[in-house]
């Protein structure tokens, strides 16, 4: 199967994802954001980082790059599936492919600490009850309208919540995915627990489960 | 002579400087000469007050930072101050403070995967303090290098002056290791990068003299741009593939002047510059605004001829602006053109060379030898010592840093060294870090133990030290105690990489961190870079198992040492270094066994908090017996945790070292010869930092 990693001018967590990909056996090439062609690939994902150095809003200028009008494209002809980490997170939001927006974190300051997660979505992610990831983020406080958020919450769009809300998230939400189940987003970042010298490895077993849903 | 004393102190250059230059040149220097001298003759660019101490005793390299390898991955890694513009602006001085030493490593063409920083405060929850922490956190954040480690310190010492040293880590291919000496007549200068505005005009002379409050030194303070480095390490990661550049040189102080006069200087050619070829930010600079501009996020390369387009592509492509500057000469002069216009020209040994001040002052520190002695309770004075701001933990600030991004960060902020993955098994150790109360009391006997120490740190978390790299800041070098303070610190730092076999590869030096004439201590920082074999199996830095043994390895009878955090008295204790040097031989030599399960080396507070911190780490907690002070402090010892079972093997690979058994790991709480403390408690006062938010 074949990956995409996204690199807009800014992004800083692409190598890490690139490795994380490649450790589940993932053909995997960069491509830079002005690419439009992105039919050859099984899987999109959007890294983290500061793409455009956050100016403005994280996400906001990102959304406007050649390569976001192609992944959306992408997304509606069922080809594979986009995952947005982080700052790709912000990016899938500001584009509207994901619902809702990030606020600054509830206690305004940047934050990078290994974080407990609980699995809300358990049809994707079959084999695990509990994740420990990474968030690094200032602008990580997400948030979104009661009826999004009942929907998110009834259709299992809500892929897992923080144990302890380290951000002001509302119901501790770290990671959603759109109606179709073909774009995802997370705060935490798999890529930095995938690697055998990682903290731990269960950003693997979250990219294996996104793996399983390529269709 | 025509200048007057007004014109002389606004480019804060003496009168005898300014007769120097005179006699040389046969005449009186123009407008942008003089600018030139001032900035290049400047403490901050010139190193005047250190240059030839420092090239005596430690041997360095002059490329832009000291290079080890690990197998062929050059790491290339060096410290700098950013202290004076941080005591001003504290946010923009910290940011500007980490894009300058990236610039730093990406000049030798090696990709910046570290950052560690020592910052010393008067106390937290300062204007200063927020201002440096943001600072750091917005920049090394957004740019994507991981803050992987240091130290923060409090000392009313830096009240008005704060410390602000940041070290940077770069790994480079020895095919892409890039020189920042000229080659070749005819070769084209190229810039790249920001434009260039009038920000941080004197920075060089402004970070050579002491602060004064009553003057408005806010636009010597250069403005980051995290977005812009960004985009330049990346462009500049794709320039350094070029087979056409011969030589790279980051713009720092002092900007375009510097960068390129010191690259065709070492190169031993003459240069051309074309000022009006610089894009500018501002309107109606003038040729010496453009040459002193420290506008960030710049870097100069030398490229042959001809093959000036190749580097314009990889700038276009990450938007950035390119300008062909200037051109290599065969005489050594430096010419400056505006236009068709010459406005400066100067012999180029004659800028760059300024004249040296350095001074050999002896002065003589005492040393106690006397044994220290406890009969006392623990509890309150542990409770004391771990809420001291110095030794807490400094979680609610590395927490602010990201640590983690990259995917190579072994070993977080917290523990003794960090750990960097670097290849295949293999990885680095980085440990960074000053003690003005050592240095103050003894600058020649407390820059050894500094260097112990971050020696100590590096082979507590698994590494073995393979080189030193240092930033000395100090007071004014004018006034002879600090001339004294700075002698006797390269001497102590050159004796100690002697003892311990490591070299010095490079360095940074600070003067006049003074306010209202009150000078900071003496506050030699260093850094240290160990290799690494099996990041996988390193120790932790807590403890890990119920029931393992606990051991301390190093001097059970210490000295009284005036410097611990405990007590406060004027003499510094009698360290026997080739004892501890050997110590630390042994101590690298065990953990690379796998029965050393957890190691934490003995610094501040002595063995009572190392012991705490490794319980608090874990929530594991231990009883300890023995006799040993528990607060005094003396270089390389160490705190052991041995897998059960394995005592035998360990006492007798420890033959010749001195050891002491002093406990067993287990309970939920730390007891010390029958005192209970319960961790909970501990655990309070270490944290306490975070409940000033």
């Amino acid at each position: 199967m074949k990956a995409a990693v996204v690199v807009f001018e800014g992004t800083n967590c692409d190598r890490e994802t690139f490795q994380a990909l490649k450790a589940i056996n993932f053909d995997v090439d960069y491509i830079w954001h002005n690419w439009t062609s992105l039919e050859n690939y099984d899987m999109i994902v959007l890294p983290g980082g500061f793409s455009y150095g956050d100016y403005l809003r994280p996400g906001a200028i990102a959304r406007f790059s050649p390569v976001m009008k192609s992944v959306e494209s992408y997304t509606m002809k069922d080809r594979g599936i986009v995952v947005g980490i982080c700052n790709g997170f912000q990016i899938l939001t500001e584009s509207g492919l994901l619902p809702g927006a990030f606020l600054k974190n509830k206690y305004g300051n940047f934050i990078c600490k290994m974080v407990d997660l609980e699995v809300e979505n358990r049809d994707i992610f079959t084999d695990v009850g509990k994740l420990r990831l990474y968030i690094a983020h200032s602008d990580g406080n997400y948030t979104t309208d009661e009826k999004t958020l009942d929907l998110l919450e009834r259709e299992g769009r809500v892929l897992f919540k923080y144990t302890q809300n380290p951000n002001g998230s509302i119901h501790s939400i770290a990671g959603i995915s759109n109606e179709k189940f073909n774009v995802f987003g997370m705060m935490p970042h798999p890529e930095r627990s995938s690697l055998p010298y990682h903290e731990n490895m269960d950003g693997l077993k979250v990219f294996e489960a996104l793996k399983r849903c390529v269709k | 002579m025509r200048i007057s004393s007004e014109q002389l102190e606004k480019v804060s250059m003496s009168i005898d400087e300014y007769n120097t230059i005179v006699n040389i040149l046969g005449r009186e220097p123009n407008e942008t000469e003089l600018y030139i001298f001032s900035a290049m003759w400047s403490e901050h660019c010139g190193y005047k007050h250190s240059k030839r101490l420092i090239k005596e005793y430690f041997n360095v390299s002059d490329e832009n930072a000291g290079i080890v390898w690990i197998e062929d991955v050059g790491i290339a890694f060096k410290v700098e101050s950013h202290n004076h513009p941080c005591a001003v602006e504290p946010f923009q001085g910290a940011a500007t403070g980490i894009g300058g030493i990236i610039r730093d490593i990406i000049a030798m063409g090696a990709r910046p995967v570290a950052l560690l920083d020592s910052l010393h405060f008067s106390k937290p929850h300062t204007y200063i303090y927020e201002g440096v922490i943001s600072g750091i956190s917005a920049y090394g954040n957004s740019i994507g290098v991981p803050t992987v480690g240091g130290e923060v310190r409090f000392d009313s010492a830096y009240s008005e002056n704060p410390l602000v040293n940041v070290m940077a880590v770069g790994t480079v291919k020895k095919e892409n290791l890039k020189t920042s000496k000229a080659q070749g007549v005819g070769n084209s200068v190229i810039l790249i990068g920001s434009k260039t505005g009038r920000n941080g005009l004197h920075g060089a002379s402004f970070a050579s003299r002491k602060i004064d409050q009553s003057l408005n030194d806010r636009p010597s303070v250069q403005v980051g741009d995290p977005f812009a480095e960004k985009r330049l390490i990346e462009a500049s990661m794709e320039i350094c593939e070029l087979d056409c550049i011969i030589a790279v040189q980051d713009m720092g102080a002092a900007g375009i002047l510097s960068s390129t006069t010191e690259m065709t200087h070492d190169g031993g050619l003459g240069l051309d510059l074309f000022v009006d070829r610089v894009p500018l930010r501002e309107k109606d600079m003038k040729p010496w605004e453009i040459l002193l501009s420290e506008s960030q996020e710049r870097m100069a390369f030398l490229v042959k001829k001809g093959y000036e387009h190749e580097v314009e592509k990889i700038a276009e492509k990450w938007e950035l602006d390119f300008a062909k500057i200037g051109k290599t000469t065969l005489n050594t002069e430096f010419r400056v053109f505006d236009g068709e216009k010459l406005v400066a020209s100067l012999p180029l040994s004659f800028v760059t060379e300024p004249p040296d001040l350095s001074r050999r002052i002896e002065r003589e520190y005492p040393i106690t030898d006397e044994i220290s002695e406890w009969n006392g309770t623990i509890e309150n004075e542990l409770i004391h010592l771990l809420s001291n701001p110095t030794i807490a933990s400094k979680k609610s600030v590395y927490e602010r840093y990201d640590y983690t991004v990259g995917g190579q960060t072994v070993k977080s902020p917290g523990s003794d060294a960090a750990v960097v993955h670097i290849k295949d098994s293999k990885g680095i150790a980085l440990s960074l870090g000053g003690n003005g109360r050592y240095t103050r009391l003894n600058p020649l006997e407390g820059t050894k133990a500094v260097l112990f120490e971050a020696c100590s740190n590096v082979i507590a978390s698994g590494g073995k030290p393979l080189g030193i790299t240092n930033c000395m800041n100090f007071g004014n070098p004018e006034i002879d105690e600090v001339a004294a303070q700075f002698y006797a610190a390269v001497k102590g730092l050159a004796e100690g990489s002697k003892l311990l076999d490591i070299p010095i590869t490079g360095g940074n030096v600070s003067f006049y961190n003074e306010s209202n004439g009150k000078q900071i201590s003496p506050t030699p920082v260093v850094g240290v870079i160990g290799g690494v074999e099996d990041v996988q199996r390193i120790p932790s830095s807590y403890f890990v198992n119920v029931g393992d043994p606990i051991y301390l390895v190093g001097r059970r009878e210490v000295p009284k040492n005036g410097a611990s955090m405990y007590r406060n008295s004027d003499s510094f204790c009698k360290v026997n270094w080739n004892v501890c040097a050997e110590t630390l031989h042994a101590i690298q030599q065990i953990i690379s066994k796998e029965l050393v399960i957890s190691a934490h080396d003995v610094s501040s507070g002595g063995i009572a908090v190392a012991c705490a911190e490794m319980a608090i780490g874990s929530m594991i907690g231990a009883s300890i017996s023995t006799n040993i002070h528990p607060f005094e402090e003396y270089p390389t010892r160490f705190i052991l945790e041995i897998q059960k079972g394995h005592e035998k093997e360990f006492e007798t690979e420890m033959k010749g070292i001195e050891f002491s058994k002093i406990g067993t790991i287990g309970g939920n709480s730390l007891i010390w010869n029958g005192e209970k403390i319960a961790l909970s408690t501990l655990k309070d006062s270490y944290e306490s930092l975070e409940e000033f938010e």
